[in-house]
């Protein structure tokens, strides 16, 4: 079991990482800001953050000091990469209105309050507690995202029936979306687990963390790198709605 | 943000050949386009089209009309000839973003 949540959270962070790298080289050329925040997104979150966060997991209950510095180094990246997801989501799904402004505020102003307050503690325990809230605040964004992949996925579900939208983008919408909600699940299961004492409920967790992960892992791929065969799904429909006369 | 004029003149006109009430052909129309994941805003006449032989005859059935088939297609005919000016389509915008995020 251990060697499969770890193999979770290495893949977890290595298709971050190249998935971020990909938008931002995308980002190079179309000048745009969506690929630009969200590609910036996952190589600070997951190229940056992830792993620190891991090492401090592990060693979390032995050797405090340690973990509490390396949750210090990781909360930057982590916390940056967070708020550009709630600056991409408001440039990708809400690019004309002004309300989204006020909640990328919000949820900015509520994780650096929890950052400064985390970082001002007096000791572990009011550390450990900020610090999670600035994590949890700033995964808003995640939610977020979340809710409007699936919102975009049912029109354009709707659309593609009648050949009025391509399936394979509602398809990576729908798996951008369950990414992300994969996220946020593994990120409030890891913030559980920190205070668990019973041993089958943290083992419940960890498996449930676990999956989060892997999930968040096979959407990805579908999204960036689907194979041919999966792609073929989408292109038989498309050539049956144009021959309707759509 | 207004309604596009394909859907205003549509409405119009379903309501004027069909002898139905304008409130109630739009909120027919509307739904005949959620059906199919548009809205009124930022709706073209490519898309009105779709809707005329695939959607809404259904709707008009509901609503009484005797043969929606025929009214849809003689809307169709008057649907091509409106100059297509559909504004902000914010489905079409935001799954070109998603489009830009394909595999090469």
């Amino acid at each position: 079991m251990d060697a499969i949540a770890f193999a979770g959270a290495v893949l977890a962070w290595l298709m971050g990482l190249v998935v971020g790298a990909r938008l931002v080289r995308i980002a190079a050329y179309t000048y745009q800001t969506p690929e630009l925040t969200i590609g910036l997104s996952y190589v600070l979150t997951a190229g940056f953050g992830f792993p620190p966060m891991i090492l401090s997991a592990e060693v979390w209950r032995t050797q405090r000091d340690l973990a509490e510095l390396l949750q210090v180094f990781a909360s930057f990246p982590i916390c940056t990469g967070l708020l550009a997801i709630s600056i991409g989501v408001w440039r990708i799904f809400r690019p004309t209105r002004r309300w989204p402004l006020w909640v990328v505020t919000a949820i900015w102003c509520g994780t650096a309050l929890c950052l400064g307050l985390a970082l001002g503690a007096a000791d572990h325990e009011g550390f450990r507690i900020w610090f999670w809230r600035a994590v949890n605040f700033a995964t808003l964004g995640w939610l977020w995202m979340s809710v409007e992949a699936f919102l975009l996925f049912d029109r354009l579900r709707r659309r593609a029936r009648y050949g009025l939208a391509n399936a394979e983008v509602a398809n990576r919408v729908l798996l951008w979306g369950v990414a992300s909600v994969a996220a946020v699940t593994s990120s409030l299961l890891g913030w559980m687990m920190l205070d668990l004492r019973d041993p089958g409920l943290l083992f419940t967790l960890r498996i449930g963390q676990s999956a989060a992960q892997w999930g968040c892992v096979l959407a990805m791929w579908l999204a960036f790198f689907p194979p041919k065969a999966y792609r073929r799904r989408f292109a038989a429909p498309a050539q049956a709605a144009a021959a309707s006369g759509a | 943000m207004a309604d596009s004029v394909v859907f205003t003149r549509s409405c119009e006109t379903v309501a004027r050949m069909a002898g139905l009430d304008l409130v109630a052909v739009r909120g027919v129309v509307r739904i005949a386009l959620r059906e199919a994941g548009l809205q009124p805003r930022g709706l073209s006449v490519p898309q009105m089209q779709v809707i005329l032989r695939r959607v809404l005859p259904a709707g008009l059935r509901s609503c009484g009309v005797t043969d929606p088939e025929a009214v849809c297609t003689a809307l169709e005919r008057e649907v091509v000839q409106i100059e297509d000016d559909p504004g902000e389509d914010a489905v079409a915008d935001a799954a070109a973003v998603f489009e830009r995020f394909a595999p090469r």
